[in-house]
């Protein structure tokens, strides 16, 4: 285990190294074959960082829960599809867990209750600030997301780690959903030269 | 199923971090399929957004483990692998016939989309402009070709090849999207299989982001189908593994089917915007010094007019001074700056009038502009990723 816990993606790209820590794409290679073991490897690797991003968006602690363990368990059964011509591994499984937090808060039955949410506008802004630990990782994500205008930050904010459509953010926001679909694509492009993050 | 809207690329963002309505989203997505500068653009967005995540790790419970273990453990994996045999499909994209009669505008405009598809434009010219060059020039070669007919399969296993063929020219250009990726010692291998006896055609380049090609594969024969096969990657003299495609070529189509352009009709010159993208902060740092080694813009001007190529173009002013204008429910919305907040700037453009791509290429690569930041070249009223123009009359 790292000590941030965290997924580095910039750490994820090559083969195994032959020590201890095995890649997470060759760990997705051993699950896409069956391999138990390779899974409860896998779990300590990416746990943190699925769980993390998936209380981001659900909030309420056990249904994060159960977000989660349905992650792993796509990622259990759909380790065949990981192709690393597309991404890294840490992107894929960030993506599963990311699009399930966000299907689930979007369910029929919550619609209600974020439509009120979104009404009242009462969603804190600076999502980050409220970070549980501030690993290397977080750091550098924050001060990326620091050099991003006011509303590029908001927009990533309120999508990302809030799970809203660029509709709702707009109205959030009080600014046309044509602009925010634009800042949410300058902010992203900003925040990956930023980080670093090869193409 | 098309995108009408111009600013699609403007959804990747909002794509990436699963900010799209759940019918977008599926639009997005086939729009994906087909744009391979959008999946590679998004493919880089997921990569941040996976940064976003990363900075947000929180331990769960512990007794989750147990749980995720003991679930995986009653759980059945699907089984993948390619099948034994498979017959490939194809599919005419557009109306037969008619397109013989088009204007000699519309021919010249199909060979530029195709040749847009097969991304020999604008995206490789970030590459390598000097690659691109080349690999173009032999892949022109069979586009223009006027026996050139095209065709579409699926690969068993997953993706789809599309294959432009010309039996004058014994060659074919091969491109694939979303061939599953394969083991470090194996590769894809092509076939040509026919009454000629079964020749390897080459083993295909380790796909990026998803995309695979375009390579030409020489020496086709009348009667030829072509196959795939994952071979080890040093290549097999004749196909070891499953086909993974069978694809029916030329002879065996129809005539009425195959899709000609005639390249002995008079090509009128085609129109690109060479868009001109710098960092005007950098500009104003430099104080409008060029960089080393690059032309004037003076001597520019002096061969382009000379030539006949520039119809007109501009330098525009710094962004600061950008108003965007949009019009929503007949209430004008007026705002200061640009349209979008991005590390270069558009600082100018010419409208060309030239022969081809390659020609364009040339010009752009002679403006100084390209010597301190980015040329876009643009094709006018062409079509989006890989989009045919469509067939007038149909």
């Amino acid at each position: 285990m790292r000590p941030s816990g965290g997924l580095d993606p910039a750490n994820q790209a090559g083969g195994g190294h032959g020590r201890a820590a095995p890649s997470l794409g060759d760990l997705i290679g051993r699950v896409a074959r069956g391999d138990a073991a390779a899974f409860d490897v896998l779990y300590d690797q990416v746990a943190e960082t699925v769980f993390g991003v998936v209380r981001r968006v659900v909030r309420d602690p056990a249904q994060s829960e159960e977000v989660t363990q349905e992650v792993l368990l796509e990622v259990w059964r759909q380790a065949h599809k990981f192709d690393h011509e597309r991404g890294s591994a840490a992107a894929w499984v960030t993506t599963l867990a990311h699009r399930r937090a966000v299907d689930r808060v979007r369910s029929a039955q919550r619609e209600s209750e974020r439509e009120r949410r979104t009404a009242t506008a009462d969603v804190p802004y600076d999502e980050v600030a409220e970070a549980v630990e501030s690993s290397l990782e977080h750091e550098r994500v924050r001060r990326c997301l620091g050099s991003l205008t006011e509303l590029q930050r908001e927009s990533v904010t309120l999508a990302y780690y809030g799970g809203y459509t660029y509709g709702q953010v707009a109205s959030l926001l009080g600014v046309p959903p044509g602009t925010v679909k634009t800042r949410m694509r300058d902010a992203l492009i900003r925040l990956r030269d930023c980080l670093g993050v090869a193409e | 199923m098309r995108f009408r809207d111009p600013h699609v690329h403007t959804l990747a963002g909002a794509f990436a971090m699963d900010a799209l309505p759940s019918t977008e989203r599926a639009r997005f997505e086939r729009h994906l399929a087909r744009c391979p500068d959008c999946a590679r653009e998004v493919a880089g967005l997921h990569e941040t957004t996976a940064r976003l995540a990363a900075a947000s790790a929180l331990a769960p419970p512990a007794a989750l483990k147990q749980r995720v273990m003991a679930a995986a453990a009653a759980t059945r994996q699907p089984a993948p692998g390619p099948e034994p045999r498979a017959a490939g499909t194809w599919a005419w994209r557009s109306r037969p016939r008619r397109l013989l009669t088009a204007t000699a505008a519309a021919v010249v405009l199909v060979v530029a989309g195709i040749a847009v598809m097969f991304g020999v434009s604008a995206g490789s010219m970030h590459d390598q402009l000097s690659r691109a060059q080349d690999s173009s020039t032999q892949i022109a070669a069979v586009l223009t070709a006027r026996d050139a007919a095209m065709m579409t399969g699926a690969v068993r296993g997953g993706g789809t090849v599309t294959v432009v063929a010309s039996p004058s020219r014994a060659a074919l250009v091969f491109s694939a999207t979303g061939l599953p990726a394969l083991p470090a010692a194996r590769g894809y291998e092509l076939w040509l299989v026919g009454p000629a006896g079964d020749r390897p055609a080459g083993m295909l380049p380790p796909a990026r982001h998803g995309m695979t090609g375009p390579v030409v594969a020489a020496g086709l024969q009348p009667g030829d189908h072509l196959a795939l096969t994952a071979e080890p990657s040093a290549g097999a003299s004749r196909p070891t593994a499953p086909m993974m495609l069978d694809l029916v070529l030329l002879s065996s189509i129809p005539a009425g089917r195959v899709r000609r352009w005639d390249d002995d009709l008079r090509r009128p010159p085609m129109r690109y915007m060479l868009i001109h993208c710098i960092d005007e902060a950098e500009e104003q740092e430099r104080g409008g010094v060029p960089a080393p080694g690059a032309p004037s813009i003076g001597s520019w001007l002096a061969e382009m007019d000379g030539r006949g190529v520039r119809l007109h173009g501009e330098r525009l002013r710094y962004v600061s001074d950008a108003t965007t204008v949009q019009v929503r429910g007949h209430e004008v919305m007026v705002s200061d700056g640009p349209f979008a907040e991005t590390r270069e700037q558009i600082a100018g453009y010419d409208v060309i009038d030239c022969a081809d791509l390659d020609e364009a290429i040339e010009v752009a690569s002679k403006h100084p502009a390209a010597w301190q930041g980015t040329i876009e070249v643009r094709p006018v009223a062409g079509r989006h990723c890989g989009d045919i123009v469509p067939v007038p009359g149909a």
